[in-house]
């Protein structure tokens, strides 16, 4: 599997203060990572770090397979587009002349690529508009920092809190497009955000960081199954339980507890207490409960802590 | 670098601080000559003992480049907080993660930076120039073609003073944390050069009327005088014509000085952590 980033221990220390604490992180090619971690805990310094705005004390990283401290990492930055924190935008100009000096930089010449891309995160509107991107709100401001990466035809995109500023409608556009650039072009994402319940809607892969720490990398799967309902059955005849549970439900969504067993995953709740009662199976106690990724966040950084 | 280059010439011409320079330049290149007209009107011929050299459209012109003019200040003031938007918009960071090197950046910095500042003062040179030949001779002699020479040497001269303040201008820039830094720093370096350039022109005329001066002390005040980059200007368009030693003189301190800046300002935007 091809790897578009690697971070093998990066570190930065501002004084004596490591706002990156050896960084461990892969993203593979086609992935949507979400990078998740509390206020100052070293998500956009990480990010900084990979988009080459500052320099690290000790570590490395590979971008698309080259090293960071090699000189065709140009080359590889060429690749990728970023919004670091907020996006980079010419204040006192109008949304099409930031458009045209990005473009400039790249060296893309092609009025369409332009027009394409405000229409693709939804600001065709302002193509003709000569209001300055001052005057925009956050949202707009994303948006446009979102076109602007794209102008380069990005294989990897790093958004840093993309959602910050949005209002609803902005949001379910922004996590539209993210799908559909990923699906439709292949690209690969690096998102941090603070709103864990909108990156489980698109990420495929997870990293917690703590303290400047990756403390955890979880795909969507695992986190799925870490996530997932659960349903406690306690009976005064737990082998009778099980054995009957056995017969209607997977084995591997089947565990004992004390004086019970423990169904992972989603069930038909009044199939199963049926097939139990006719069964003739005494029980004693039924709770259901789902543990959420935010208190699956929490207990991870709970335990950094 | 040519993307960059022109990508950063679009931003200064899309902004209006740039032309609000040019109208600036423009409107303070119309005034002098008028105001040396009006003068000249009420003084009659007393004038060239009230502004003895002055009443001429080349002084008028070579006088427009000085450093220590009211131009000389307000260009590259306002030409910094255009060039260190780069900085403050964040928008430097596209260029970075554009994959292009911290020198491209830099060195696009410094070519529109100095581009820019010779347009500015250019169109203030020659608007004060254009005015003053309504008004005035040329100069005192007839004009012959040694004269265009001279002309096209002292604007060479010029425009290396200029890159000096530009390369000064470009480690500024990518060396502060914000525009305003820039600006005090910048006008806290030109104003300690014209006060010591001051001080050492006093100095030396008041040596020049005493015999029993020291001469190794005014070998050192001309020594010093001559190498201060904002008295390198002054030079320009007086002498008759430029000796090697003049030429020296002249070139010598900003082009020196300004590849220590740009040494300087590379070496330090190379590790420069950027917000």
């Amino acid at each position: 599997m091809e790897y578009v980033l690697k971070v093998e221990g990066l570190t930065k220390k501002y004084k004596s203060h490591p706002a990156v604490n050896n960084a461990y992180m892969s993203i593979r090619r086609g992935d949507i990572y979400g990078f998740v971690g509390e206020n100052g805990s070293g998500k956009t310094t990480l990010i900084r770090l990979i988009s080459g705005l500052i320099f690290e004390n000790g570590g490395s990283f590979e971008l698309f397979g080259v090293k960071n401290n090699s000189k065709d990492i140009y080359g590889a930055r060429k690749k990728i587009g970023a919004i670091v924190e907020t996006p980079s935008i010419y204040l006192n100009m109008s949304a099409y002349d930031s458009l045209k000096m990005q473009a400039t930089i790249l060296g893309i010449n092609d009025e369409e690529k332009i027009k394409g891309v405000l229409c693709d995160v939804g600001l065709g509107e302002l193509l003709n508009n000569k209001k300055h991107v001052g005057d925009f709100s956050l949202g707009m401001r994303q948006r446009l920092g979102i076109a602007m990466t794209l102008l380069g035809d990005p294989e990897f995109l790093i958004l840093d809190e993309p959602m910050n500023g949005l209002d609803p409608a902005g949001i379910v556009e922004i996590r539209e497009l993210i799908l559909k650039l990923n699906r439709e072009r292949g690209i690969t994402f690096l998102i941090s955000s603070h709103i864990l319940t909108e990156l489980t809607l698109v990420a495929t892969k997870y990293g917690i960081i703590s303290k400047g720490t990756i403390i955890k990398e979880i795909t969507s799967e695992e986190l799925h199954r870490e996530c997932t309902k659960t349903t406690s059955i306690q009976s005064n005849d737990s082998s009778r339980l099980m054995e009957v549970l056995s017969s209607i439900l997977p084995a591997d969504m089947l565990s004992y507890i004390p004086e019970g067993v423990k169904i992972s995953g989603e069930i038909d709740l009044n199939s199963v207490l049926g097939t139990l009662i006719t069964s003739e199976v005494t029980l004693t106690s039924v709770n259901c409960s789902e543990t959420s990724f935010e208190e699956y966040y929490l207990s991870i950084v709970g335990g950094a802590k | 670098m040519k993307s960059l280059i022109k990508s950063d010439f679009r931003r200064v011409l899309k902004d209006k601080l740039f032309f609000v320079s040019l109208i600036i330049g423009v409107v303070l290149a119309l005034i002098t000559p008028i105001i040396y007209f009006v003068i000249f009107k009420f003084a009659g011929e007393e004038v060239e003992t009230l502004l003895p050299g002055l009443i001429t459209a080349k002084a008028q012109f070579f006088q427009s480049f000085s450093l220590n003019n009211n131009l000389g200040l307000i260009g590259p003031v306002l030409l910094s907080i255009i060039i260190c938007k780069d900085f403050s918009f964040g928008t430097v960071r596209n260029k970075i993660i554009a994959g292009k090197t911290r020198n491209e950046i830099f060195f696009s910095m410094f070519t529109v930076t100095a581009v820019s500042l010779i347009v500015i003062m250019l169109v203030h040179a020659f608007t004060s120039l254009g005015c003053s030949l309504i008004f005035f001779d040329y100069q005192a002699t007839p004009f012959v073609l040694a004269d265009v020479w001279y002309f096209i040497e002292s604007l060479l001269f010029e425009i290396i003073i200029l890159l000096f303040i530009a390369a000064l201008m470009s480690w500024l820039c990518a060396s502060m944390k914000n525009v305003g830094l820039v600006i005090v720093l910048y006008v806290a370096i030109t104003f300690v050069l014209i006060i010591i350039g001051s001080i050492t022109q006093v100095a030396l005329s008041i040596f020049e009327i005493d015999p029993e001066a020291n001469q190794a002390l005014v070998k050192v005040l001309t020594f010093f005088n001559r190498i201060n980059v904002c008295n390198s200007a002054y030079y320009i368009g007086i002498v008759e014509s430029y000796s090697i030693k003049d030429v020296l003189y002249i070139v010598l301190p900003p082009v020196i000085g300004a590849a220590g800046f740009l040494g300087l300002g590379m070496l330090k935007f190379r590790r420069k952590d950027l917000k």
